[in-house]
């Protein structure tokens, strides 16, 4: 049973503009797909469907095994708690320290002082951002922020990443840096599902890709080496 | 379940702890939000505490008024025994003495000014004899005294029944006046709480603002409806019990500095009311219940 699947999703927003139509797709658990398209393809669209922040006019949204269109709102938080997010601005607590930032979601789970500290001390240390844990935001360069972003979501265990132009503001190094943390964190076993327009890194990384454009999927390309594999079983 | 009892103890605390934190978002807003809850409340508490004063006062004066009962010159004395008699036997009357026309001079001439006493003769001044009646302690108050006026009006030999030197109509009129200043007091108090309603609302309104972010954060991270808005309610709930426990405590203070001076200036038994035990957990239920109602306000109108 895939981790994710779409079947004839459509999205209308109110004033009638159409932001998806006849989506289908399934990801497995453990893969690594981009979403790739223009600006308005509805990358992000997809992305906030799957966080249940929009509810599909057509079609049907399963993650975990679950229908998304009837989830209950009681039950939202429990499935976000299995997705890590990741956004273009960062979106940190700018008054909040490196480690506060980090550590923001494990209240929710309740977790006791001591586990908390030993959870975002890990994840700083993978993230080797460590040294930073009590400086400020805006202390940090723009891949330090990505990265402090990324140990927020990883922090909390997720099952699936969901990356929103996670390196919309970053230079192709720093791009580089960050997609490669998402490789490595896939190789771990967590599904990553990133959302780009940067021919390059598609280039870069031979990953799964589905392209959209209009609100369409007009591509769903394997991984050359998944490819390959599919080929040689034929 | 340990475990679970352990996490739901950290969560309350740290929801607490993030409520206090909205305290401080903007010191200068709660402060003077919890200072106009203080105002009201004092101002509720202390109209409340004047008005039962006033009724008190009325209470007294219909207490100690005595009722004068002119009788007809015919009136033989035996018909006097036995009219004393009868008015004495009414449960509210404590007594009931006899006036000559003497006596009733003597009290007229009192209310004159002294140098037209002197140019009058004394049988110019009139004089009646009747009875005095006293109210049993406690047994009368406004509506006692129109009772036993119109007892005593209804008896043979009975020429006129005197208002009390407090007339009873008088006292009516006033009870009437108080009642009706009370009713004005507790509306004007009611809309004062409610203005500071909107404070309240104000207050946690800018937090939210401020928290946006993190909220917007939180709720991503999967944090419940209850774990965004509990430290709203928290703030809330603490900013109400705040303001309206010290408005208590003032309106304490101010009534105790008030019955001082009564007692320094009138040598009168009347005091505010003293307090009972139950003001201040009355009013720190009060100031819970505002605050919680402003929470819940604040939350319905931007979502949290």
């Amino acid at each position: 049973m895939p981790l994710i699947s779409m079947h004839g999703v459509g999205k209308r927003y109110q004033g009638g503009v159409e932001a998806l139509s006849n989506v289908s797709f399934d990801i497995e658990e453990g893969e690594f797909v981009f979403l790739s398209g223009p600006s308005g393809a509805g990358k992000t669209t997809i992305l906030r469907l799957l966080m249940r922040m929009e509810v599909a006019s057509q079609g049907d949204v399963l993650a975990f095994g679950r229908n998304l269109r009837a989830l209950r709102r009681s039950a939202i938080p429990y499935l976000r708690r299995n997705i890590g997010v990741v956004f273009q601005d960062f979106r940190l607590l700018q008054e909040r320290t490196v480690a506060q930032n980090v550590a923001v979601g494990l209240h929710v789970l309740g977790l006791s002082r001591r586990d908390i500290r030993r959870r975002v001390e890990g994840v700083l240390f993978d993230l080797s951002i460590d040294r930073y844990a009590h400086h400020l935001p805006s202390m940090l360069s723009g891949g330090e922020q990505q990265r402090v972003a990324i140990g927020r979501a990883l922090v909390m265990h997720p099952a699936l990443i969901l990356a929103d132009e996670p390196t919309g503001n970053l230079d192709w190094e720093l791009s580089n840096e960050i997609v490669r943390l998402f490789e490595e964190l896939n190789s771990k076993g967590t599904t990553v599902i990133m959302a780009t327009h940067d021919r390059f890194l598609l280039d870069a990384y031979q990953r799964r890709t589905i392209v959209l454009n209009r609100g369409m999927v007009i591509e769903d390309r394997a991984a050359p080496r998944e490819a390959t594999q599919q080929s040689s079983q034929e | 379940m340990p475990g679970a009892s352990a996490r739901f103890v950290r969560q309350s605390l740290h929801l607490v702890g993030q409520g206090l934190r909205g305290i401080l978002v903007s010191p200068g807003q709660t402060a003077a939000c919890i200072m106009s809850l203080a105002v009201a409340g004092c101002l509720v508490v202390l109209s409340a505490s004047f008005g039962s004063l006033a009724v008190d006062v009325l209470d007294r004066a219909g207490r100690s008024a005595r009722v004068l009962v002119y009788l007809k010159d015919e009136v033989p004395a035996n018909r006097v025994q036995d009219l004393m008699a009868r008015i004495g036997a009414r449960s509210d009357v404590d007594s009931a003495q006899y006036m000559t026309r003497e006596q009733d001079r003597s009290r007229n001439a009192e209310l004159l000014p002294r140098d037209v006493i002197q140019s009058l003769p004394a049988e110019a001044i009139p004089g009646q004899h009747g009875l005095e009646v006293t109210f049993r302690p406690g047994a009368a108050g406004t509506q006692g005294i129109a009772s036993l006026s119109a007892f005593l009006r209804s008896l043979e030999g009975v020429d006129v029944v005197a208002e009390p030197p407090v007339g009873s109509s008088r006292l009516r009129a006033l009870a009437a006046a108080v009642g009706f200043m009370r009713t004005v007091a507790a509306i004007l108090a009611a809309l004062l709480l409610v203005g500071t309603l909107f404070f309240v609302v104000g207050t946690l309104t800018r937090t939210m603002e401020h928290r946006r972010d993190e909220i917007v954060i939180l709720r991503l991270l999967g944090a419940t409806d209850a774990f965004v808005r509990l430290p709203i309610l928290i703030q809330g709930v603490l900013q109400g019990m705040a303001g309206l426990v010290s408005g208590a405590i003032a309106a304490i203070l101010v009534s105790g500095t008030v019955n001082a001076w009564l007692a320094v200036e009138f040598d009168v038994a009347v005091r505010l009311p003293s307090w009972p035990e139950s003001t201040l957990p009355l009013a720190a239920a009060g100031g819970a219940l505002l605050g919680a109602a402003g929470a819940l306000i604040a939350t319905a109108r931007r979502e949290a």
